[in-house]
């Protein structure tokens, strides 16, 4: 058996585990599939509507820059310029782009509806605005694909290719200004058909890719990516101004094309500058003194929309810790001997635990206490978890493991990555039995709650990987 | 084998190669030589279909460069090598050849690995190479699938003073053979190997001097 970038075996079954892990997950939410009926929608909030027109603009955003589009030199060199059909290379990473966007908008879309209605939602809906989000993110990524293929294409068949585009979102606007539901029979089956039209588009669209483009941000991603390693920010602006979307990749062109280069240049030294940060602290600050002050924690949104607050601060404070370590926030780059950068990622999580903890102490006068300890508990079990899937879920694990040639450190990483799901899949189910909901905290604070909160801190904390030194 | 017609290629106003009528016949082992930003990399990425022109056109082997036709038959190979991160230089090599319809790398790269003392390579992943090991790797990978067209910009970079005179010495019996090599250097050793000097000025083909 041959292998192929991003298609070992070992990766591909450990997909395979975290999507059984993902189906095995439904069943937490009810027992009642089968009662998944038309009748149930209308339960559902109108103003969920609003929700999927933010998924799917969100989609569009995201599925403009990410899947099929962005793909490494080596794979437009030896993929894309290769003999091979350039749809042939290209349908596989579109498929995963679709799946793993509509996935994301599916559980987001799930913990909304958990979170804004608690103890009212059902299965059914539950499962159907799910599936609402998922295809509505399924669309429009598709349709970002297509637009992107039709501007950058030199192509004759353009004009029959915007006629099919423009159907589509024809369609969607069509239906939200007629008042119709996506959340009734006839709409799911609209969004369906509208999902199958619009991949089918994308990857008819697929021939069209611009390789020349690729290769021009390919590179371009590169040398982003020493830079920053290197934390050169004004290297990294320079990168970023030429891995944007522009068509002309040595040109005046901006990441935000719409902007004066002047006024691009200050935002960008504002957002990476210690006035960007203090100014994203004070912001994250100001709504949680708000958020606490004229709302209720024990609201699912609201303690929602406190922990995001609390991941913006510790994740902000974790960078400066991340950079002496030569790590990157939100990137895992292994390699041999990165002991230190695996270090980084430690300080990383042990700044976000310390700077929740402090605000936990600073809430212990608070008359809201246990509201308030809830919430940052769940945001402190979710971090960790997340955090301990991002250092040593990813799969790079196997070949890192195989580089250094520990034959006993495989297993162990292994069985680490393994854990981490499970973990999180233990965390659902807590808080899908209200464990760890704020406004039950007082209540059900028990043993399962400190012993998935040790392994979690334990599990995502240890630096096992200094055994590589 | 490569023809290329009033070739311009612009970024805005600026105007960064332009080439007349130029073509080059099986058995040759040209290079492209030139100041830095003379364009010659950017013709390579022309010719190997990772670039657009901004007028004019480039054929390999009778098919438009891009086309199915053209690529089958053209190989680049970059002076940063293009490398994947995950899999070793091995499994590369049989995994590009795999891509072009073979089952095994060409009998060229399997002959490089020996010629370049490579074989210790073949095992590991690119990010625990050194700068020359790489180059090596991005020239096994890169010619582990069929070719008649072989271009490589800067291709003697980081290599050892022994591997630089085998790689000139193999791209010379491969053009003997009746392919095309098309290389950017500054390397006089490779120059002096050529069959031919092309010049590049400022974007513009300059004197090509046949050295047979």
């Amino acid at each position: 058996m041959s292998a192929s970038p991003g298609s070992r075996l070992s990766d591909d079954l450990y997909s395979l585990y975290l999507a059984g892990l993902g189906w095995l997950l439904l069943p937490f939410y009810g027992d009642r599939m089968a009662e998944l009926l038309p009748s149930d929608f209308s339960t559902i909030e109108p103003g969920v509507n609003i929700a999927v027109v933010v998924a799917v603009a969100a989609a569009v955003w995201l599925g403009w820059r990410g899947g099929p589009l962005v793909v490494s030199r080596a794979g437009v060199l030896h993929e894309l310029a290769s003999g091979a059909s350039r749809r042939t290379m290209l349908y596989p990473r579109l498929l995963r782009q679709l799946v793993a966007r509509s996935a994301i908008a599916a559980i987001g879309a799930t913990i909304f509806l958990a979170l804004s209605t608690p103890g009212e939602y059902t299965v059914s809906s539950s499962v159907t605005i799910s599936l609402v989000a998922a295809l509505a993110v399924a669309i429009s990524v598709s349709q970002s694909m297509i637009w992107y293929l039709v501007f950058s294409t030199n192509e004759g068949r353009r004009p029959r290719v915007v006629a099919w585009a423009v159907l589509v979102p024809v369609v969607v606007l069509a239906s939200l200004l007629g008042g119709r539901t996506f959340f009734d029979s006839t709409g799911l089956l609209s969004l369906l058909s509208l999902g199958l039209l619009s991949l089918g588009l994308a990857l008819f669209g697929l021939t069209w890719t611009p390789v020349e483009r690729l290769w021009s941000r390919a590179r371009a991603l590169e040398t982003l990516r020493s830079s920053m390693q290197t934390v050169d920010f004004q290297q990294m602006l320079l990168d970023m101004r030429r891995v944007s979307d522009s068509p002309r990749v040595a040109g005046p062109q901006l990441a935000r094309p719409w902007m004066p280069t002047f006024l691009w240049r200050q935002i960008a030294a504002l957002q990476h500058g210690l006035s960007g940060q203090i100014a994203r602290l004070g912001l994250a600050g100001g709504t949680i003194f708000l958020l606490l002050r004229f709302s209720d924690p024990s609201h699912g949104v609201v303690a929602l929309s406190l922990a995001a607050c609390v991941a913006v601060i510790g994740f902000d404070l974790a960078v400066p810790l991340a950079a002496t370590a030569d790590q990157i926030p939100f990137l895992v780059h292994y390699r041999a001997g990165s002991a230190r950068v695996l270090q980084g990622q430690t300080l990383t999580a042990l700044s976000i635990a310390m700077v929740i903890g402090g605000l936990l102490t600073a809430w212990l006068w608070s008359q809201s206490f246990d509201d308030a300890a809830g919430t940052m508990f769940l945001f402190l079990v979710g971090t960790l978890a997340a955090l301990m899937q991002a250092r040593i879920g990813s799969p790079d694990v196997a070949k890192w493991a195989t580089t250094v040639g520990a034959g006993f450190i495989g297993p162990l990483l292994w069985g680490r990555a393994l854990s981490g799901p499970l973990l999180l899949l233990g965390a659902t189910v807590a808080i899908s039995h209200q464990y760890f909901r704020p406004d039950e905290f007082g209540q059900t604070w028990g043993q399962l709650t400190a012993v998935i909160a040790f392994i979690l801190a334990v599990v995502a904390m240890n630096p096992l990987e200094k055994s590589l030194r | 084998m490569i023809r290329v017609k009033r070739l311009k290629k612009t970024y805005g106003r600026t105007t960064v190669l332009q080439v007349p009528d130029w073509r080059l016949e099986p058995g040759s082992n040209a290079v492209l030589i030139g100041q830095n930003g003379a364009g010659k990399t950017t013709l390579l990425t022309l010719i190997a279909g990772l670039a657009r022109p901004t007028s004019g056109s480039i054929s390999v082997d009778g098919s438009l460069v891009g086309s199915r036709g053209a690529r089958e038959v053209t190989t680049f190979v970059p002076d940063q090598p293009a490398l994947f991160d995950d899999l070793t230089v091995q499994e590369q090599m049989l995994y590009v050849a795999k891509l072009n319809g073979q089952d095994e790398p060409t009998d060229f790269s399997v002959e490089l690995v020996e010629r370049l003392d490579a074989t210790e390579l073949l095992g590991r992943f690119p990010q625990a190479m050194s700068k020359g090991q790489r180059q090596k790797a991005g020239l096994l990978v890169g010619t582990a699938r069929p070719f008649k067209v072989l271009l490589l910009d800067e291709p003697t970079t980081g290599l050892d003073a022994t591997s630089r005179i085998t790689l000139i010495e193999t791209l010379a019996e491969f053009a003997d053979h009746g392919g095309v090599v098309l290389s950017s250097t500054h390397d006089r050793e490779l120059v002096e190997g050529a069959t031919e000097v092309i010049e590049i000025e400022a974007g513009e083909l300059g004197s090509q001097r046949d050295d047979d």
